[in-house]
């Protein structure tokens, strides 16, 4: 994406975590979305089918045909704002990159990111193994 | 050194989550016990999404494959199976890390005389839709998992996430 915009948001979950949770926002939005492997380029039609713990990079396409046109002509103004690029690279930080966020679908995109990465105001602080009766 | 032979208790230990075969003292019994729930949540899953527009298996081959590819994913489901033996409710569970939509939830709570617990889950490409219920208080546990996301200031449960350790 030459010309996106590097949204930089911090993160308390493992990398892996932190992408789904990414991919799994975005596809709220974009119920068929399209993903592609960043390292091998390998697209993938369903979100089940993401192996997160071997990847750093996913793209996100809004549906197959904004794949297909991004991989026909590439950025454009007609491609705008139809795929989310998400890095996790780093331990506490992931990268989304989009064409312009400020555009509202992006914006309010990022900010669900945002909430879905570092909102863990449900979790327990730490797992206590349930108790059990014997059998 | 013990080296585990039996796979699934493998999968256990791998994923961070032996207190499940040591809480009981007997890990062999703890790998039986699970391992009969396991197979019970399989012939439910079977159950349930035979009729599926796109058919989707849960089984051995699927949970290891996963535990390769998505391991946080695994270690959650596990948790899931250290709060409750329900079939029922171990299928919401990995349908819900496999990307379904939890569409609604509903529960009721009176102190010392009632406890139920109803989701609905719809899968996000093909909308088939599945429901699961539960009267046992100690499914609410579950609940623990749910990620909490907004999109357009609208509320949504999304995802089930392992608990930090």
């Amino acid at each position: 994406m030459i010309g996106g915009v590097d949204v930089i948001l911090q993160t308390d979950l493992p990398a892996d975590r932190a992408l789904d949770a990414a991919v799994r926002t975005i596809s709220r939005r974009w119920p068929h979305a399209a993903f592609q492997d960043g390292n091998t380029g390998l697209l993938l039609r369903a979100y089940p089918l993401i192996r997160f713990a071997k990847l750093n990079e996913v793209l996100v396409y809004q549906d197959h045909s904004a794949f297909e046109r991004w991989e026909e002509i590439g950025a454009d103004p007609s491609t705008a704002n139809t795929m989310i690029h998400l890095l996790s690279y780093k331990p506490g930080r992931l990268t989304v990159v989009v064409d312009d966020e400020r555009a509202t679908e992006m914006s309010q995109l990022i900010s669900s990111i945002r909430a879905a990465i570092t909102d863990r105001s449900w979790r327990m602080p730490h797992f206590v193994p349930p108790r059990r009766e014997a059998a | 050194m013990n080296v585990p032979v039996d796979k699934f208790e493998w999968l256990i230990r791998d994923s961070g989550q032996a207190w499940m075969l040591d809480f009981w003292g007997d890990a062999a019994h703890a790998v039986q016990t699970l391992r009969e729930t396991l197979r019970r949540t399989y012939d439910a899953y079977e159950h349930r999404f035979k009729d599926a527009p796109v058919r989707t298996h849960f089984n051995d081959d699927v949970l290891f494959q996963e535990q390769q590819s998505n391991p946080h994913k695994v270690k959650a489901f596990l948790q899931a199976m250290g709060a409750t033996s329900s079939p029922d409710m171990l299928v919401m569970v990995w349908r819900i890390l496999q990307g379904d939509i939890i569409r609604a939830t509903q529960m009721r709570y009176e102190y010392e005389r009632l406890f139920e617990l109803s989701v609905e889950l719809e899968d996000s490409l093909t909308e088939f839709g599945s429901r699961y219920s539960s009267t046992d208080i100690n499914d609410a546990a579950l609940l623990r998992h749910w990620g909490i996301i907004k999109m357009d200031n609208q509320p949504i449960f999304d995802g089930f996430d392992a608990l930090s350790e």
